[in-house]
């Protein structure tokens, strides 16, 4: 009976997170998803409310998945490590695209402005 | 046994759920879903297709653990990696939109800078060209002007030139009018002189306008005793009043004395006689003044009586020096 339940127990986690019982340590996952964490940092995310967000999420969420596998859940962290290297990408190109967005009004303003002192020259002859 | 009851309740729960949730999708799945749609209509297919096409697989995983076992923690968690994919295309697809903006912005810019350089250009050209146009004027301007000073020398010195042939117009007027009235008073003079003369000759000789000219005549027995030659004292006076007349005179007028007598006597002595008589007469004027070669004498004798040689007056009469002025 008590095996049997093991049994069951082991099939459901097998169902849950899809096989591999001697998972190994997601080094490499934590190490891509610190990258990216970094790399998101140095775009300036933290500065953009949106990528601000995102870059949390991913931070506490490596930091979750550093729990899991200190309990050796490993498995479950690399799950968890997905979703933060996948919010840490959209900080940042949340920031990229923001800084962008942000150099070209500043560009469109210096041609709206150079037009507007243009302006006044040609038609005040 | 009671614990697999359990189990075998809880797993009949977990199905039962599963096949409720085949309808209802995760909220996650929905806002997975939700995201790709935005992007999708967004500007992500045109310009993040890869990103795109990722987030579309994504969803895919996801939705197939939603068809396998709904609500589960697998579609969950596909679902929330599928929904930031999404959004990450969508976020890409900003990119490369903010990036093109930028990009033509800062064409426009340097179109803009181009068009007011080329503005600028055309400015100074045009500035340049009414410069020009100015100058030229301005030297025409100057040449006119100097056309016109010259000429307005060249006037000037014409009227100068003008005004001094008039001055010296007017000065010889002047002196020929200051010797027209010297002449003028000259000639009143000399006719008032001419005119005193003649009175003075009025009173001693008879004075007749002939057609052989202006004849004075003198009486032959106040000049000549009788039959000589020789001039009487009291003729001197007489004469002298004639010659006084006839330097008035103009000097082209030629003067004649002529010597008449009366019929008695010889013809020939007569003539004689009247010959160096008029001779006398003619030396004493010449002598008083009267110019030699305008005055001539010529005796007439008997030949040209006045009056009747009959009566002592006739040849009284008769007797007499003719002084002619022609």
């Amino acid at each position: 009976m008590r095996f049997l339940s093991g049994c069951l127990a082991a099939a459901t986690t097998c169902l849950i997170i899809g096989c591999g019982a001697a998972a190994p340590v997601p080094a490499e996952q934590v190490t891509q998803t610190e990258a990216a964490i970094r790399a998101a940092s140095e775009v300036g995310a933290p500065s953009i409310p949106k990528a601000a967000l995102h870059l949390k999420m991913a931070n506490d969420q490596l930091q979750t998945a550093k729990g899991l596998m200190n309990e050796g859940s490993n498995d479950e962290a690399r799950l968890v490590l997905d979703r933060a290297r996948v919010d840490a990408e959209l900080a940042i190109a949340l920031a990229k695209e923001a800084t962008l967005r942000t150099q070209a009004a500043e560009a469109l303003a210096k041609v709206t402005k150079l037009r507007a002192e243009a302006t006044p020259r040609s038609t005040a002859k | 046994m009671k614990k697999l009851v359990l189990f075998s309740s809880l797993a009949i729960v977990a199905l039962s759920l599963a096949a409720c949730g085949a309808a209802k999708p995760t909220k996650e799945l929905e806002d997975a879903r939700a995201a790709y749609q935005d992007a999708s209509r967004g500007k992500a297919a045109e310009l993040a297709p890869d990103k795109l096409l990722s987030a579309k697989q994504a969803l895919d995983r996801a939705e197939g653990a939603f068809q396998e076992s709904p609500g589960s923690y697998q579609e969950k968690s596909l679902a929330y990696i599928a929904q930031r994919m999404a959004q990450l295309a969508s976020a890409q697809a900003g990119q490369i939109d903010a990036q093109k903006a930028a990009e033509k912005a800062e064409e426009d810019y340097k179109d803009a800078q181009d068009q007011l350089r080329k503005a600028a250009q055309d400015d100074a050209a045009r500035t340049a060209a009414a410069l020009r146009e100015n100058q030229s004027k301005l030297d025409k301007v100057r040449r006119d002007l100097a056309d016109q000073d010259s000429k307005l020398g060249e006037a000037a010195n014409k009227l100068k030139a003008q005004e001094d042939e008039l001055a010296k117009k007017k000065a010889e007027l002047e002196a020929r009018q200051k010797e027209l009235e010297a002449e003028k008073a000259a000639r009143a003079e000399a006719e008032k002189k001419l005119a005193a003369a003649m009175k003075s000759l009025a009173e001693i000789a008879k004075i007749k306008e002939e057609q052989r000219g202006l004849v004075i005549t003198l009486d032959g027995s106040v000049l000549f005793a009788s039959g000589k030659t020789a001039l009487l004292p009291i003729a001197e006076s007489k004469l002298e009043t004639v010659a006084n007349v006839l330097q008035q005179q103009s000097d082209d007028k030629k003067i004649v004395v002529e010597g008449h007598t009366d019929s008695v006597g010889d013809d020939a002595k007569n003539l004689k006689l009247s010959q160096d008589r008029a001779e006398s007469v003619r030396s004493f004027l010449v002598s008083h003044g009267v110019k030699a070669d305008r005055v001539s004498a010529v005796g007439k004798g008997e030949s040209v009586p006045v009056a009747d040689n009959k009566t002592p007056e006739g040849r009284a009469n008769n007797r007499r020096v003719e002084i002619v002025i022609k």
